[in-house]
């Protein structure tokens, strides 16, 4: 009985949905676009084709470094960075009353700015 | 036709898509029955005959010419389909049953046909007929059955006097309610 049931099922065919060739399709379509874009930089002329996308792409790159950097930088006091470089400079270079180390324990750049216009 | 095998297979190899679907429509039938053999619903066995091809068509530069190029596409959905299975952990209970005997009816033998035997392979629980499937149809051992599916030899060699029992009585079941229809 084995043998009649291996016989009869062994080249049996059953029909898969008509879409199954469309689905298979789409899938290899779908890892040639994969292969398209990691071989983009390889082939010659896209480069040149493709240079004022990259060339926008750079340039929004750079305003986001920049616009990270500059907004990061930002203190909630509305003393950048280079504000505080300047006064906590400045206030070393000139005789205070208080200890340098007082103010910064205070750790507020505004009365840190308040301290400098005072002398 | 083996000319013209190879030549559509050089085609592939070459990612040619009007020889891709040459072979596609040549083999659909042959290998979507085998992924029903093994999974019972419908949606999931198209899935894995739609996954299994695709890695027929990207892993055909593997093919070495050893054996058929239709067998060598059979065992990679044979596989695919039993990845399917492990997947979903449709393995089947081991057990460890001695001494069953099975007799066969020559009556059964001589009326059945391909989609009676289909119908009653479905029916069969999914362990007597992922066994039954794998040593009867793909002509494997049960060593090779034991490797496959992680469970002993003596669970194969139960399993399927099982499933052949099972499957007669389903198979004169299945007769017995055709006869009655017809008349």
């Amino acid at each position: 009985m084995e043998h009649k049931i291996k016989n009869l099922l062994d080249n049996y065919e059953i029909n898969p949905p008509k879409n199954a060739w469309s689905r298979l399709e789409n899938k290899l379509m779908s890892d040639n676009k994969v292969i398209q874009v990691k071989t983009l930089p390889l082939k010659k002329g896209v480069l040149r084709d493709n240079l004022s996308r990259i060339a926008a792409v750079f340039i929004l790159a750079l305003v986001s470094i920049y616009s990270f950097v500059h907004f990061a930088s930002k203190d909630t006091d509305d003393l950048s960075a280079v504000d505080y470089n300047y006064y906590s400079s400045n206030i070393r270079s000139i005789k205070v009353q208080e200890s340098i180390d007082d103010i910064f324990e205070v750790k507020n750049l505004r009365l840190l700015k308040e301290a400098y216009n005072r002398h | 036709m083996q000319f013209e095998l190879s030549h559509i297979v050089q085609k592939c190899l070459h990612q040619d898509r009007v020889a891709q679907k040459t072979l596609f429509e040549s083999y659909k039938g042959i290998l979507f029955a085998i992924c029903r053999r093994y999974i019972k619903d419908e949606n999931e066995a198209e899935d894995v005959f739609i996954e299994g091809f695709y890695k027929i068509l990207n892993k055909i530069d593997q093919y070495n010419n050893d054996g058929s190029f239709e067998g060598w596409m059979k065992r990679i959905m044979v596989n695919e389909s039993l990845m399917h299975l492990r997947s979903k952990k449709m393995l089947m209970v081991e057990l460890e049953i001695q001494n069953i005997s099975s007799h066969e009816d020559s009556n059964i033998e001589d009326q059945m046909d391909a989609e009676l035997i289909l119908t009653a392979l479905e029916q069969l629980p999914l362990g007597y007929r992922t066994i039954f499937n794998l040593y009867v149809i793909e002509g494997y051992k049960h060593r090779e059955i034991a490797e496959e599916l992680n469970i002993s030899i003596h669970t194969s060699k139960s399993q399927l006097i099982l499933a052949k029992k099972r499957l007669q009585e389903l198979l004169k079941k299945n007769l017995n309610l055709n006869t009655s229809y017809g008349t």
